[in-house]
């Protein structure tokens, strides 16, 4: 479990960045982390393997304070795959950039283990490939493949769904339900309302450093328009439908059309 | 370390009177600071020229944590040229005159550059006559400091995030280490000049083209103080440097003796 106790944090030792924050992360289940934009979601999720110290406060990961344990250790246990996946690429092709991180974490067999990720996430035809040369979606995918590849105990994800399309986003969708089926917890950053409302799971919205939400996915459905566009927000459409429809009396059972609206949307998109 | 690195050197705009004062009086005070710097090779006005520029930026500027962030950056280069000078010449004293100097031409640069906005910085370097292509590529130099000092962050924090291990082995295997984080900055910094190039193209930008700044430059009645003190002192100092040596060496062994009794 990850604790977040009361977290504080500042930059330039003046403006607080992150105010009095707590969340609890368990196992097996996904965390939605949601907020305008400078809200504090990178800053609270750099937190999570250490990159950032709290100024106040502290972070325990499976017991761990992370001000006293170096990042290389609680990398092994937080995977954090960050928004642009450029700036972690430096090997010469797709298979050794796999390869070389699952050496950096002692994983048995490294080459062969890369051969398997290549393939589970469709990316075999890119083997020998420099990754830079590969499609924005691409990299994306590849960095989840390289980020997950020695089985954490926690996937981080920096706006996951940005520059993707139906095809990598199934693949993403894969992952996050290979990881949770694995007893691992997934913390998603997101502005992409379909992507949380596709999954139950626990939200957390960041206004200003503080905590000003925190519930369901499905509990989120139901805030009006308004609150949710102060924090950055947008429901998808069918959710918008669905709602007008229930307060026009059309239907009763509102959970249940969104859902059929959402799969509906979603076969829609993949036509 | 690395998060203080570039920041150090980046402008931040402040309310303080260094920061109104004409970017070219603050250029051809920086200018004077440097040159008087360069000429004087005498370890007492070498110290008197680090109280002044040290009292510029604290009471003019108020860039005192600023100041601190970036002697502690330029600390591991000062310390290199000490102990290779000390190294050549075995004399402390004499080793320690290239790092005053060291010291003073940075602190003469941050008068001008952790005062003034690149923008203004390439209205200044119109003003003397340079052209547009150039002044242009100066500031988007400046500018780059700061995108390039949040990449750098990134690429480390990714990276670190991978399991890598920047500061471990022997120093063939650290340089090996930073290969991770200087080939993604140089791709991307490569990257983004080109997206720069192309943004200019696409906004209209040819060369020897004319504009019109949007700010308008004035030298004032404190431009002119503050110039024309820099300059007597710098004059002063260059002209009565020997006497002013041995006034400040007896001032200084009248108070170690003082210190002794």
């Amino acid at each position: 479990m990850i604790r977040v106790e009361n977290l504080w944090y500042t930059y330039d030792g003046g403006n607080y960045v992150l105010r009095d924050v707590s969340l609890e992360i368990v196992e097996g289940e996904i965390y939605y982390i949601l907020g305008d934009n400078g809200s504090g979601k990178t800053t609270l999720i750099r937190h999570l393997n250490g990159l950032l110290k709290p100024s106040r406060g502290r972070v325990l990961v499976d017991g761990l304070d992370t001000r006293e344990t170096p990042v290389s250790r609680l990398a092994e246990k937080v995977s954090i795959v960050f928004q642009n996946p450029e700036k972690m690429f430096y090997m010469p092709t797709v298979i050794e950039e796999i390869s070389t991180t699952l050496r950096n974490f002692g994983v048995e067999n490294p080459d062969q283990r890369a051969e398997e990720i290549l393939r589970e996430y469709g990316l075999s035809r890119y083997r020998d490939r420099s990754p830079f040369t590969l499609s924005g979606g691409e990299k994306r995918i590849l960095s989840i493949a390289i980020m997950t590849g020695w089985s954490p105990r926690y996937l981080v994800l920096d706006e996951p769904t940005i520059g993707l399309d139906g095809d990598y986003r199934r693949r993403l969708q894969w992952a996050i339900d290979r990881h949770l089926s694995r007893g691992g917890a997934v913390v998603i950053v997101t502005h992409d309302m379909e992507l949380v409302l596709e999954r139950e799971g626990r939200v957390v919205i960041l206004s200003g450093g503080q905590v000003v939400y925190r519930g369901y996915t499905q509990e989120l459905i139901d805030l009006d328009p308004g609150q949710l566009g102060r924090y950055g927000l947008v429901k998808p459409t069918y959710a918008r439908s669905t709602s007008y429809m229930k307060t026009s009396g059309v239907i009763r059972d509102y959970h249940g059309y969104c859902g059929v609206f959402a799969e509906v949307a979603g076969v829609l998109d993949n036509v | 370390m690395y998060r203080i690195g570039l920041e150090a050197f980046r402008f931040e705009e402040r309310d303080a009177a260094l920061y109104r004062l004409d970017p070219r009086a603050k250029l051809l005070v920086a200018f004077i600071y440097m040159v008087l710097t360069i000429l004087v090779n005498s370890q007492a006005i070498q110290l008197l020229i680090t109280a002044l520029l040290l009292a510029t930026l604290l009471l003019l500027g108020r860039l005192g944590r600023k100041l601190v962030k970036n002697l502690v950056t330029l600390a591991p280069l000062m310390t290199l040229v000490f102990l290779a000078n000390y190294l050549v010449s075995g004399d402390p004293m004499a080793s320690l005159l290239p790092t005053q100097k060291l010291l003073n031409l940075v602190m003469s640069l941050n008068t001008f550059f952790l005062t003034t906005n690149p923008d203004d910085f390439a209205i200044t370097l119109e003003k003397m006559g340079m052209p547009l292509t150039i002044t242009l590529a100066f500031s988007l130099s400046l500018r780059f400091i700061h995108v390039l000092a949040r990449v750098l962050t990134e690429i480390v924090e990714a990276q670190l995030s991978r399991g890598h291990r920047l500061d471990t082995g022997g120093i063939t295997t650290r340089i090996r280490n930073y290969t991770a984080i200087l080939i993604p900055l140089i791709i991307i910094s490569v990257r983004k000049s080109i997206s720069v190039a192309e943004t200019l193209e696409l906004r209209g930008f040819r060369e020897g083209a004319r504009h019109t700044p949007f700010t308008t430059m004035k030298i004032g009645f404190w431009d002119v103080i503050y110039v024309a003190a820099s300059l007597s002192i710098a004059t002063a100092l260059l002209i009565y440097g020997g006497a002013v040596e041995t006034a400040l060496l007896e001032i200084l062994t009248r108070h170690l003796e003082y210190m002794a009794i």
